[in-house]
């Protein structure tokens, strides 16, 4: 079914005149439907037969992306970690590839060209601010290290990027390219359709499970109808490898997911959780084991139960 | 909006909250037009009811200190033990209920924005006494909004919303230099700041079971703080912010699993690993079924720490946790006691306690591979081992088993070359380097290995080239970090290769060298570095000394590239390079030697080479180049000893005994001699063109 929807939805576009795509955008952005078809189609690569419809689709996402409209420009943002699943289970399909080097090369600069950064100071409880007065502070935190930190605030900001264009993906840059696009990602994380976010965490289940034997729905206590596809299967499946600061970006869609109470949330935690283990990446149990302690003290702190 | 007195004010306030709450319980709305407005309504009572709630506990905090100051001691300083603060009236609990549910509501009504506005209005309140446990409540639920980027697009900078006085709002925090967060981030690590001041003056420290209650309240309202700032800073890279916050909660986290757990963890990813170890030690005790913990500190021990002993323990017994209940993890267990034994192994010097040692990590690494036998990492150290015990045809099968795994493991393509380069298949390791440097650009160590395939099939000339090449590479990948003026927030500085360049024995201070053999040697050198220092005019360069150390190689390298081109200036110049930079490693004066040898002065190169050699006796090409200089000073007895210590140190090393037959030859002795010489042949024919022991030790 979902193809179907999807493949009328492609030769819709391709009807559209210049003039005809404003109005189609604001339209796009309530469709719904076609949205979660598209999510159906790119999660199961196999039961859609999407080798067949994968050019048009990655030609598509682009067009959307570059056609100036911010709507559409979401629209296709939102599929990024999906593309991104894909490309790791498949490095062949290239037009998969091509389009996450041009969705990078072209996220990574600004409205003017210029290489984009995101710059914060990072405050110090030493100066006072508008939430507290430092002089009623115990002596512990005025300490050598707050008031250097006040020192360097403006002048010592945390910052992201600038980062370089790349031709192609290879090995040496495939996991910062990608880091990079799902940090853009969560910047408009909540802009994204719930279901999205649902089908997201599946892929997350999927991609950080493949490949070991143990399944991992036996050792968690939650409902494991999520993911019984990748999981059991022949013995030699290949793994994904995976990095710290990568698996430390899907937490972050992941954190959203169970505050909101998506399903496959807490499966997909658990999953970062054994994998993280399983690879002994420090930065990334620290802030799993943060995410599941809150979750454990206080189940009901999601103070918005959208 | 009056001045009001201060139990009118109360009144009023209550007033405001009770009609709030009563239109929230009223459900009956006909219309959705009626809904909305009904919706302002109540929003605009619990505002007001909020407002004039703390308005009204400032004045009534200001009365009691001019009227006895003796009740405001007790808040202030910062009690310990939960003792209740003397005179204190509290806010009531039908204003608490109404200033907790302002913003509840509006996030309920979707209204993300004016929540987001209604909590800093809270917020900028001025503290005090009746407040403190809704403002860390506040702080809290308004960090994990701006987390969760509910607010998103929404969001709007305290900056830009200036605040209207008036007679009905309470007072609120005004300073000379006031921070006033500018976006998202800064609003959160300020707010969870801020929050974790007052958790931990609200901490109890006394552990005597009558404040159990009170103790563990505040733990948990302080561990809730710690989550948040954790997933707040991870994501930046910020973890020394946390990790200080941190090392504050361990006061009052006597015997609290989690937060040691965080701790330790944090110090792992700031680096600092000998702390890192002894809290691990810690979480350990007091969580000694979780297997994870030990294989984290196996890893620390052998990555890090230089202790492989200590990693080979901990690896044991998480396999022996693992088999009482399975979690998983048995395979990489087994993994990191082979890894272990592996590491024992290199370190080890003795002949028969090597091999052993090598046997034991062979089958502990054969029975992880048993277990999973699509594991990558597991069959790359399987092929290591058995290269290094001479099986090669064994170790490519392997080898080429996890490239089908995972083609794009660097660590396994360096090992495939050496293999082919064993079975002396050059050109083919050749198209195999040329081929993982696509994919690998700025590998020096693959860079490293093709300039010595090239030497081999091409000559020196072309090596040059990929040797100068190297050195550009250097300056792009290096040159930022060395620059002290740079500030090192990159935080996506992926810059730092962490592929070790052979032979790569020079260590930093904080990351001792991977290569155990000769770690006393860099630590021979760390201290003489630190004596020239401190008496001549040597002065380290600034920056990672790692990515010193690695210009170091490639000087190195080519000044043999020089050499064997018959270009003595040149040499000289790449020698004047590296000493600049660092000028007590051995490796230098082993080069040194050479320039003398090729020059034939004996005398100083003899003088080079115990240098060297006095640095790191176990240096095998200082022994053999040190043999020949024997033989050429006619000292031919001191040659063959020095020589048959090299080979036991090395026996598969074809050049030693190579050299030995010229020196017993010499000798007299030509029978020994013809059959060393023949032992240095077969020994050349399965010699790897680097040793096998030079890939990196890689744990992903």
């Amino acid at each position: 079914m979902a193809d179907i929807l999807v493949s009328e939805w492609m030769e819709e576009f391709e009807a559209l005149t210049e003039s005809e795509i404003h109005t189609y955008s604001t339209e796009q952005e309530h469709n719904h439907e076609i949205m979660i078809a598209l999510f159906d189609v790119l999660s199961e690569p196999n039961k859609y037969k999407l080798e067949i419809m994968i050019d048009g689709i990655c030609r598509q996402l682009l067009d959307f992306y570059r056609s100036g409209e911010k709507q559409l420009r979401k629209f296709t943002l939102q599929y990024v970690p999906m593309l991104v699943f894909l490309h790791f289970s498949d490095k062949t399909l290239s037009s998969i590839q091509t389009l996450l080097v041009s969705l990078y090369n072209l996220e990574i600069i600004d409205s003017k060209g210029q290489p984009r950064t995101l710059h914060f100071r990072i405050p110090s409880v030493a100066q006072s601010s508008i939430f507290h007065d430092a002089n009623n502070l115990e002596p512990s935190f005025i300490a050598e290290n707050s008031l250097r930190r006040w020192e360097e605030c403006n002048s010592k900001l945390v910052s992201w990027g600038p980062l370089p264009q790349v031709e192609c993906l290879n090995a040496q840059n495939r996991h910062r390219v990608i880091t990079a696009l799902i940090f853009l990602y969560n910047q408009q994380l909540s802009s994204v359709l719930t279901q999205g976010i649902e089908y997201t965490c599946k892929g997350i289940s999927r991609l950080v499970t493949q490949g070991f034997q143990t399944t991992s729905s036996a050792r968690s206590s939650v409902n494991s109808d999520t993911d019984s596809t990748g999981a059991q299967s022949m013995t030699l499946t290949q793994r994904i490898p995976v990095t710290s600061p990568f698996l430390i970006e899907l937490l972050n869609i992941v954190y959203n997911a169970v505050e909101r109470g998506i399903s496959g949330g807490q499966q997909a935690l658990n999953d970062i959780i054994y994998r993280a283990n399983y690879e002994t990446f420090a930065a990334v149990l620290l802030a799993a084991n943060s995410i599941k302690n809150l979750l454990q003290h206080s189940p009901s702190s999601s103070i918005t139960s959208r | 909006e009056k001045k009001l007195p201060l139990r009118s004010l109360r009144i009023v306030a209550e007033s405001y909250a009770i009609k709030g709450l009563c239109l929230q319980k009223d459900e009956g709305a006909p219309s959705k037009f009626k809904k909305a407005e009904k919706e302002e309504e109540i929003n605009k009572c619990f505002d007001l009811a909020s407002d004039l709630g703390l308005l009204y506990m400032q004045k009534l905090e200001k009365e009691q200190q001019s009227q006895s100051t003796i009740s405001t001691n007790t808040n202030t300083s910062g009690s310990h033990s939960p003792q209740p603060p003397g005179l204190q009236k509290s806010l009531g609990v039908v204003l608490e209920q109404a200033i907790q549910h302002a913003p509840m509501i509006l996030l309920q009504q979707g209204k993300a924005g004016q929540a987001l506005e209604r909590y800093r209005n809270t917020l900028c309140a001025t503290e005090c006494a009746g407040i403190t446990g809704i403002r860390l409540k506040f702080m809290c639920q308004l960090a994990e909004l701006l987390l969760q980027g509910q607010v998103g697009e929404n969001y709007v900078s305290p900056l830009m919303m200036p605040q209207k006085s008036s007679l009905w709002k309470p007072k609120h925090y005004a300073a000379l230099s006031q921070f006033i967060p500018k976006n998202e981030c800064e609003e959160v690590i300020l707010l969870l700041a801020v929050a974790e001041s007052m958790a931990v003056r609200n901490a109890v420290l006394s552990q005597s079971p009558e404040f159990k209650e009170a103790r563990l309240s505040a733990y948990l309202d302080a561990t809730r703080v710690y989550d948040l700032l954790t997933i707040a800073t991870v994501r930046w890279g910020q973890i020394a912010l946390l990790q200080e916050s941190l090392e504050r909660s361990m006061k009052f986290s006597f015997e609290e699993l989690h937060l040691w757990k965080q701790n330790a963890l944090s110090l792992i990813s700031m680096e600092r690993y000998s702390q890192a170890f002894s809290a691990l030690k810690e979480v350990i005790r007091l969580d000694p079924k979780a297997i994870e913990n030990y294989l984290l500190a196996a890893k620390l021990c052998y990555q890090h720490l230089n202790l492989p002993q200590e990693g080979v323990h901990f690896a044991r017994e998480a396999v022996l946790r693992d088999m009482e209940n399975s979690f998983g993890f048995l395979g990489r267990a087994y993994l990191y006691v082979g890894i272990g034994y592996h590491l024992l192994a290199e370190a080890n010097l003795l002949k028969k306690e090597k091999t052993e040692l090598r046997l034991k990590a062979l089958n502990q690494i054969r029975s992880a591979v048993d277990l999973e036998p699509n594991d990558y990492l597991c069959r790359y150290y399987l092929g290591l081992l058995l290269a290094l015990t001479d099986q090669l045809s064994d170790a490519q099968y392997h080898v080429r088993m996890a490239l089908d795994l995972n083609p794009e493991h660097s660590a396994t393509l360096h090992l495939l070359v050496l293999l082919l380069s064993a079975e002396q298949e050059h050109k083919c390791a050749l198209t195999i380097v040329d081929n993982a440097l696509e994919e690998y650009p700025d590998c020096l160590n693959l860079m490293y290995l093709k300039a010595h395939l090239e030497v081999h099939e091409d000559g020196p000339e072309k090596a040059l080239a990929t040797a100068k090449q190297m050195l550009e590479l250097w300056k792009n990948l290096y040159e930022g970090q060395t620059n002290s003026d740079m500030p090192e927030c990159d935080r996506k500085s992926d810059t730092r290769s962490v592929f070790q360049l052979y032979p790569s024995e020079m260590s930093d201070k904080d990351s001792s060298s991977l290569r155990l053999q000769n770690s006393s040697a860099a630590r021979v050198e760390q201290a003489l570095s630190e004596v020239a220092s401190s008496m001549s005019s040597f002065s380290p360069r600034p920056g990672p000394q790692r990515a010193w150390m690695l210009q170091v190689e490639i000087w190195l390298l080519l000044a043999e590239l020089y050499l064997s081109l018959d270009q003595p200036g040149d040499v000289q110049q790449c020698l004047m390079e590296a000493t600049q930079i660092y000028p007590l490693s051995h490796h230098i004066m082993n080069m040194k030697a050479l320039l003398h040898m090729h020059k034939e002065e004996w005398s100083e190169a003899r003088q080079c080479l115990q240098n060297a050699l006095a640095i790191n006796p176990q240096h095998v090409r200082s022994l053999q180049q040190l043999g020949l200089v024997y033989h050429h000073l006619d000292l031919q007895g001191l040659a063959e000893t020095t020589l048959r210590d090299a080979a036991k140190i090395e026996p598969k090393n074809h050049i030693t005994w190579y050299n030995l037959g010229k020196v017993l030859k010499a000798l007299g002795e030509y029978e020994k001699a013809s059959s060393a010489m023949a032992t240095a042949l077969m020994e050349e024919k399965s010699n790897p063109i680097l040793p096998f022991n030079s890939v990196p030790l890689c744990f992903e």
